[in-house]
């Protein structure tokens, strides 16, 4: 069962951790630039990044007359434009995320919560899009930490996505966000990574990655969903879908399972290893704090 | 059918959560899982399962409703129908020996003998009888006829093995007289088969024998432990000691003399060849004598392993000599060891009352009339008195006739004895003539008494000497110190206190007696008659299936629960 109440999911240990990872993450920054972060895209900053001549229609306020006098060209200065980082984090919604206990979603919103925090206190905006939730509207880019508790109040009301009689593809799902054209900037992906099958988690990772987005992953699983049980016969449900399977659960099965869990788990790996995707593999027994801090430490979360 | 404990039955109704629960096994666990990503193609599935999988369940019910069925069954002790049909009466015979004390059967053939009177009474049906009779030395009967299951166990209580090998023919008597006496009889005896004597083979029919003790018992024993004085020397004695074996054995016996150590023997004992030695001493005091057999790796019968000899003490005898001084009577009364000599003379000094621990000798006189002595020698009495009637005085006797095994004459020769005068009597009714005489003609060549008299212990003792001292000869002057020796050394006090009896060279043996028709070795079964198949160590074969089957119920159970007989 999941949790909807935000200060029940969300308790004040938590939050006052997450203001000393805040912390962190601000020296990890500082490292290397200020909060402020140059854009690709030109702008009315102070700083000069090039000339460019002039044509119809720029603005004539920009011309540098001292080169025109000292070029007899008209010339427009321009500067590099300073904008904010635009950090994504899509939650995984799909009904296998409310399995465990505590339930992955807990884990994977409180997980949120503190990303969008540490975004939040860097001056950068935050977005969140509940994937496979498409009746609960998405939070919509921002910035500013006076933001964050109407955030932590929208996480906690985020519900799953209902039983349906297909299971969801993670590859849908990521394809209907790009379509949704996302300013770009910074990926975070949190979710189980059970899609319909191994190929269409890997999709749904390629087609994040060729939206030219930095993309991360932090997976979340529950540990007993590393091991099929205790020997028997079983009527295995899926909770996503309902279908039912009949088992028998004996050690030869036990053996295979995990195998099968295991070489998922590897493909994944080998996957983000080969397309430079940073990936954090968790579950529900390591404290949210814990994670964040890894993930500052890690790199690829942090830019 | 019927059932001693119908009620049983009622625990039938244990099939109901046994089927309960079945049925909840057999359906399937839901699980819920998060997804089926994994689950996918992963084998087995319940689907392939071979049709011998999916009987097996029904298999596996079956068979836990058959022990069930099994389990309820002998609770309720089904009987057959001869078995009610006639009550039975069990005369239970339980041999007392001492060899029964074995502990060649675990713990003891005594306690396996209990066991199996006590598993025989638990059989008992409601209708039927038993008596309890213990064959020891005689046999006794422990408890009557009864239905009474409690009054057999506490009678049974009661038993408890004698120390000598029981005499089977006093108990196989009573056992078939008892037999007769009631219709549907049967005799079972439990025993070890060590008997002495050995009953007769009729006494063995009709008899169920229920053997107990080990196949190969290993004993050494003392089959003989005792002490004596020297007849000719009392202050001298011997004791005779006898070990044997049923096996090999190495042993060591240790004899000790009022707990003194005096002798250790290290011995090497085959069976069939026993080991005999004799110590020899010296002693006029008590002495109790005590051998004990030690350092034996296997002993089976404890009982033979101590045994106790007692040498009474010798005590001095009074002799009240009423007579004149005489020297060769005198002479021969000091020569006796032992012996006290008072001389009383006249005849008018003798006191009125007799001392009874004294013996009187009259030579010369005769006792006073009404004087009866608890031991008295009469010389040539020439007068009638208690010992009978005088005859007169005969001439030139031979003695004819002796009875040589009389204690009072051992060692006492009289064949060529030769008296020249003798006095004829009449002996009182009742009086034994120890030796007689042929006379001549004044006698007729009539036999005529020459020593007769009573001379046995609890009534007062005398003996009559038909001639005087000086009429004997030489060879009867040799023989008269030995003669009073005797009457001296008889007149010793018994032993009181005697040691307990040896078990003997028979239960030494631990074998059981030829003439059982058993084999020499093992127990054996008893038939059955009424209802009871169970032996010395076996329970019926049926019982031992329900506890098999009682142990396999919750055995299937787990195993079908864990999948481990998938």
């Amino acid at each position: 069962m999941i949790e909807t109440n935000p200060d029940q999911l969300f308790d004040a240990a938590f939050l006052a951790q997450l203001e000393s990872l805040s912390l962190l993450a601000r020296r990890i920054v500082s490292g290397k630039m200020r909060a402020e972060r140059r854009s690709s895209r030109f702008g009315s900053s102070i700083e000069f990044a090039e000339y460019r001549p002039f044509i119809s229609g720029d603005d004539w306020r920009h011309i540098d007359w001292n080169a025109f006098a000292r070029w007899r060209q008209l010339v427009l200065k321009l500067f590099v434009e300073e904008e904010d980082l635009h950090v994504h984090l899509l939650l995984d919604c799909s009904a296998s995320m409310d399995w465990g206990e505590p339930a992955k979603f807990d884990q994977a919103r409180r997980i949120v919560a503190g990303l969008a925090y540490i975004t939040l206190a860097n001056l950068d905006r935050a977005a969140v899009m509940p994937l496979g939730a498409e009746r609960y509207e998405p939070w919509r880019p921002s910035r500013g930490k006076h933001r964050f508790l109407q955030l932590l109040r929208y996480l906690a009301q985020c519900p799953v996505a209902a039983r349906r009689p297909e299971p969801r593809r993670l590859e849908e799902a990521a394809r209907r966000w790009i379509a949704s054209q996302p300013r770009r900037g910074m990926v975070i992906w949190v979710s189980d990574l059970w899609g319909a099958d191994l190929e269409d988690a890997l999709h749904a990772l390629d087609r994040l990655r060729y939206a030219r987005h930095e993309l991360a992953v932090i997976q979340v699983i529950d540990p007993t969903e590393t091991d099929a049980g205790e020997r028997g016969e079983y009527e295995v449900v899926d909770e996503e879908t309902g279908a039912p399977r009949k088992v028998i659960v004996d050690h030869r099965t036990r053996a295979e399972y995990r195998e099968r869990v295991e070489a998922y788990q590897e493909s994944i790996r080998s996957y983000c290893r080969r397309h430079q995707v940073a990936l954090i593999q968790t579950n529900t027994r390591v404290a949210a704090p814990d994670l964040l801090m890894q993930s500052l430490l890690q790199g690829g979360f942090v830019k | 059918m019927n059932f001693l404990w119908p009620l049983a039955w009622g625990l039938g109704a244990l099939a109901l959560p046994v089927i309960a629960l079945y049925l909840i096994r057999t359906r399937l666990q839901r699980k819920p899982v998060s997804t089926l990503l994994f689950w996918e193609h992963l084998t087995p599935q319940v689907y392939n399962h071979s049709l011998w999988r999916k009987l097996r369940r029904w298999v596996s019910l079956a068979l836990q409703l058959l022990f069930l069925l099994l389990l309820v069954l002998a609770i309720a002790q089904p009987l057959a129908a001869w078995q009610t049909a006639k009550p039975a009466a069990v005369i239970l015979v339980l041999d007392t020996s001492v060899t029964m004390t074995a502990a060649d059967a675990a713990p003891s053939r005594w306690e396996a003998a209990l066991q199996t009177v006590r598993r025989r009474v638990a059989h008992l049906r409601l209708f039927d009888e038993a008596i309890l009779v213990a064959a020891g030395e005689a046999p006794r009967v422990l408890c009557p006829w009864t239905r009474s299951k409690p009054a057999l166990e506490r009678a049974l209580k009661t038993a408890a093995p004698g120390g000598t090998v029981s005499d089977m023919r006093g108990a196989l008597a009573l056992a078939h007289h008892l037999a007769a006496q009631r219709k549907n009889s049967e005799i079972l005896l439990v025993s070890d088969g060590v008997w002495e004597p050995e009953p007769a083979p009729e006494a063995l029919k009709e008899v169920h024998f229920q053997w107990v003790g080990a196949k190969e018992p290993v004993n050494a024993g003392i089959t003989l432990f005792t002490a004596r004085r020297s007849l000719a020397a009392p202050g001298e004695y011997q004791v005779i000691g006898r070990v044997a074996a049923s096996a090999p054995v190495e042993a060591e016996l240790e004899v000790r003399a009022d707990g003194a150590l005096i002798d250790v023997q290290k011995l090497k004992l085959e069976p069939g060849k026993p080991w005999r030695k004799t110590w020899e001493g010296s002693a006029t005091g008590a002495v109790r004598f005590e051998a004990r057999l030690t350092e034996m790796k296997r002993d089976d019968l404890a009982a033979d392993n101590v045994a106790q000899a007692s040498l009474p003490a010798l005590h001095p005898v009074p002799v009240e000599v009423v007579a004149p001084p005489h020297a060769f009577l005198d002479a021969a009364l000091e020569a006796l060891p032992l012996v006290e000599t008072h001389r009383t003379w006249p005849l008018t000094a003798l006191p009125a009352a007799p001392d009874p621990s004294r013996l009187y000798l009259f030579y010369g006189c005769v006792p006073p009339e009404g004087f009866q002595p608890s031991a008295m020698l009469v010389i040539n009495p020439q007068a009638d008195g208690p010992w009978g009637k005088y005859d007169g005085p005969l001439d030139s006797a031979l003695v004819s006739e002796t009875l040589r095994d009389e204690p009072i004459l051992r060692f006492v020769s009289l064949d060529n004895v030769r008296l020249d005068k003798v006095s004829g009597y009449t002996p009182a009714p009742g009086a034994t003539l120890f030796a007689q005489y042929l006379a001549g003609e004044s006698g007729g060549h009539a036999e005529k008494p020459l020593l007769f008299g009573q001379w046995k212990a609890g009534a007062p003792r005398w003996l009559v000497q038909a001639f005087g001292l000086e009429d004997s000869d030489f060879v009867y002057r040799t023989a008269f110190p030995v003669l009073l020796a005797n009457l001296v050394q008889s007149l010793q006090p018994e032993e009181t206190e005697k040691a307990p009896p040896l078990p003997g060279s028979v239960a030494t043996q631990l074998k059981r007696a030829p003439g059982t028709g058993a084999p020499a070795s093992g127990p054996s079964e008893a038939p059955a008659r009424s209802g009871w198949l169970g032996g010395a160590s076996s329970l019926p074969v049926w019982w031992w299936a329900l506890v098999a089957g009682a142990l396999w119920l919750p055995l299937e159970w787990a195993l079908f629960h864990r999948r481990i007989t998938e």
